[in-house]
């Protein structure tokens, strides 16, 4: 290859300067290269030599890979890979959670070469979701941790999984994610440990810790974190106040939870009048430091127990969201969806999705949001077709989304439960 | 169908002389030969101007291409326009990358003005070529055969076409989709262009994983690969194709240049490992290998569908290397056609 070279080197210096190499090439060169024009000789050879060398381009050398371990599981099917990639693609990114998490349950696997794409959103996303990274390690299995041992930025997932980290070790070795997961074994397998393990490291956590382990005892809250909670209703961190106080409101027969119930019983009432009932709201009058009206309304109402409302009415949820509440109707809206989410609660979460789809479609922002909201912590089989009745034509955007996303929901994890690849 | 000229007046054409407007028949004969014999001498003279340019620019040394930017290829490209020779405009714009493509940028834009000069020469001297090299000598400058005259003189090729790979290549505002297919009876490769404006759908009916059983006329070539389908029938989905070893690809692209020697797309059908050492590769199961084209990024989808185990792979060969666009698996699973 000298000769190419040469030739490369003499045309970079150009053949004002240069004297143009001969090649040695097999076979017949051209009788007299063009004029004697040294440059036109020099191209003419090049263009010999370049069809040459690529024609007797000769096989390189490879060093072969590790053979990943195989996969017992099987791939999700060819539709649900689609989907997949189509959320890949920015649709409905925020459901790649559920999805994965659903995958995993089944025992199912995403496809392989989808593994890069989703390493590198768990990777982006990881300081604000240290959950994905958990999730898409325990999707991709064997082959995430070979692909991960080929390229440092995925060495996440290459770590040994949590559950290898023995007990204690995650607690006090692990990352976040490690010790929540720990934590949320715990409190299933052994819940009065847990509860001192949380109660003996609270003053130490910062305030990202104390809003984890709020989120863990929220899967299985009991009365015993009452007092837990109560303290930290009064925590130095928003964040913690407030999420500690949709779980005690949420907590059946909690103080605080009859404390809020009964401010809001103060103020919201159903009349019945000569048209039919209607929800009559008397707020506390708003001081001069003091928030809006419709803040207060909002505020308490969102954390008040939703079973207050049922209970003192005596209605189902579908029909207190149908009584008429005039100008208020936004404000409870937006109020009660906050209290569902926070509460989890499916039937006042379909309740209130049925009525703005059908009823009473959003009309403040407020209100689209809480719909929107509303849409991706509903039980999915809201989306099943005929779940819901088909809103009306002239809907708002808002309500065409949201069922949108519980179609796609829907689909999304009837698909898993469907036929799937083999091997 | 997009608009000619939709580029300021200039006709751009595809490498493969693909015409993006065609014109219909001519109404008065006598006419239309004049204007060819027109056409004739305006591209001889480009011709004479491009060769004249190549030697200055080898003569001048090609240390000072990499500082002039790319208006120094523009205005070359540009004459070549106006000398209706859009096939050498096209290759010329193409090269103001090559500066900027990594070690041995020197070598690879000599190889260019080396093929340009030879394809120059060659279209100077066409009356003594053979035919089908002639041909290709005239698609390459930039002549273009109507769809229409192929599919009424070439004699169609029946079989069970193979949708290999697709590619989709944006230039200036025309999208030009790049189909490989690969006949089961025969084992014949052929390539369908089709085109489209920027942000207009591209033809979707050769869909990779499929076979159609198609008549296809070919494009006169000394190496016919560019084909139109004339008579389609059934589409059915399709595994694997058959692939060949490492040197089986290496030794079809030696025979082809020997007969084109400016071929520088040429399909591959491989089975073969992916590696990352010493160079991103494949290699067959002797341990042969060739490299992974420098520009198609980290191929991570096409390492994680693998995970170290042999895949039939289907992509463009290329001087560079091997641009994968379509993978399977033991498991028969797809992989593109996107970008691997």
């Amino acid at each position: 290859m000298s000769t190419w070279q040469d030739l490369v080197t003499a045309s970079l210096i150009g053949t004002e300067r240069a004297v143009v190499p001969a090649v040695g090439i097999p076979g017949p060169l051209p009788a007299e290269d063009d004029g004697g024009d040294p440059a036109a000789v020099l191209l003419d050879r090049a263009a010999l030599l370049t069809a040459a060398r690529r024609a007797g381009r000769r096989p390189d050398r490879a060093e072969p890979l590790p053979i990943c371990e195989p996969d017992p599981r099987p791939v999700v099917s060819p539709a649900a890979s689609r989907r997949l990639a189509r959320m890949l693609g920015g649709e409905y990114p925020e459901l790649l959670t559920e999805w994965l998490t659903a995958v995993t349950t089944r025992g199912l696997r995403p496809p392989p070469q989808s593994l890069p794409v989703l390493l590198d959103r768990a990777r982006r996303v990881r300081s604000a979701d240290p959950g994905l990274a958990d999730l898409v390690a325990e999707a991709g299995g064997p082959r995430a941790r070979w692909l991960a041992g080929l390229n440092p930025d995925w060495e996440f997932v290459a770590a040994p999984p949590p559950r290898a980290l023995a007990g204690q070790d995650a607690w006090r070795l692990g990352s976040a994610a490690q010790r929540r997961r720990y934590l949320a074994w715990l409190l299933a397998n052994d819940p009065d440990v847990a509860r001192d393990l949380i109660r003996g490291g609270w003053d130490a956590a910062g305030p990202a810790e104390r809003v984890m382990f709020l989120s863990v005892l929220a899967d299985r809250l009991s009365p015993a974190d009452e007092p837990l909670l109560e303290a930290a209703g009064g925590d130095r961190a928003e964040n913690v106040r407030s999420r500690a106080v949709d779980l005690l409101a949420s907590l059946p027969g909690s103080a605080l939870g009859k404390r809020i119930a009964e401010r809001a019983l103060g103020f919201v009432r159903i009349e019945h009048g000569g048209r039919g009932p209607h929800v009559l709201i008397t707020p506390p009058p708003a001081g001069q430091s003091q928030p809006s009206r419709a803040r207060i309304v909002l505020e308490v109402v969102a954390r008040t127990p939703l079973r207050t409302w049922t209970e003192e009415f005596g209605l189902t949820a579908a029909q207190i969201v149908a009584v008429p509440s005039g100008d208020w109707a936004p404000v409870l809206f937006t109020a009660w969806s906050r209290a569902a989410i926070a509460q989890r609660d499916h039937e006042w979460t379909a309740a209130l999705i049925g009525h703005a789809l059908t009823d009473r479609p959003p009309r403040t922002a407020g209100e689209t949001e809480a719909l929107r909201r509303l849409a991706y912590r509903a039980d999915p089989v809201l989306g099943a077709p005929d779940a819901l009745s088909e809103p009306q034509p002239e809907v708002p955007r808002a309500a065409t989304i949201t069922l949108r996303v519980l179609r796609f929901r829907y689909e999304m994890l009837k698909e898993l439960d469907g036929d799937h690849d083999d091997g | 169908m997009p608009a000619a000229g939709a580029a300021g007046g200039k006709c751009r054409r595809h490498a493969y002389g693909a015409p993006v407007a065609e014109r219909s028949p001519p109404a008065d004969p006598a006419a239309a030969q004049r204007r060819a014999g027109q056409r004739e001498a305006r591209v001889a003279s480009g011709l004479t101007e491009l060769d004249r340019w190549l030697c200055d620019q080898v003569r001048q040394g090609l240390a000072a291409s990499q500082r002039s930017g790319y208006r120094h290829w523009d205005d070359i490209a540009a004459r070549m326009v106006d000398a209706q020779a859009p096939g050498l405009a096209e290759r010329l714009r193409a090269l103001a990358g090559v500066p900027y493509s990594g070690p041995d940028w020197d070598g690879r834009l000599l190889e260019e003005y080396a093929l340009l000069r030879l394809l120059a020469t060659a279209c100077r001297e066409q009356a003594r070529l053979p035919p089908s090299l002639r041909d290709t000598v005239r698609s390459r400058v930039g002549f273009t055969v109507r769809q229409a005259d192929v599919l009424a003189s070439a004699a169609p090729v029946r079989d069970q076409w193979h949708v290999l790979a697709r590619r989709d290549l944006d230039q200036d505002r025309i999208r030009t989709r790049r189909v490989w297919l690969r006949g089961r009876r025969a084992g014949r490769t052929a390539l369908v262009l089709s085109f489209a404006a920027l942000g207009q759908p591209l033809d979707d009916s050769l869909a990779v994983g499929t076979e159609t059983d198609a008549d296809l006329a070919f494009y006169p070539a000394a190496v016919p690969l560019r084909a139109v389908v004339a008579t389609r029938r059934d589409t059915v989905p399709s595994g694997p194709p058959p692939g060949v070893t490492t040197a089986g690809l290496l030794a079809g692209y030696a025979a082809a240049l020997g007969a084109d020697p400016w071929l520088d797309t040429w399909p591959a059908v491989l089975e073969a490992t992916p590696a990352r050492a010493p160079l991103p590769c494949v290699y067959d199961s002797a341990g042969e290998a060739v490299p992974l084209h420098p520009r198609a990024g980290d191929c991570w989808p096409l390492f994680a569908l693998s995970g170290g185990r042999p895949l039939t792979v289907a992509g463009e060969w290329t001087p560079r290397g091997l641009w994968p666009l379509t993978a399977w698996d033991e498991g028969g699973m797809v992989l593109g056609p996107v970008p691997l």
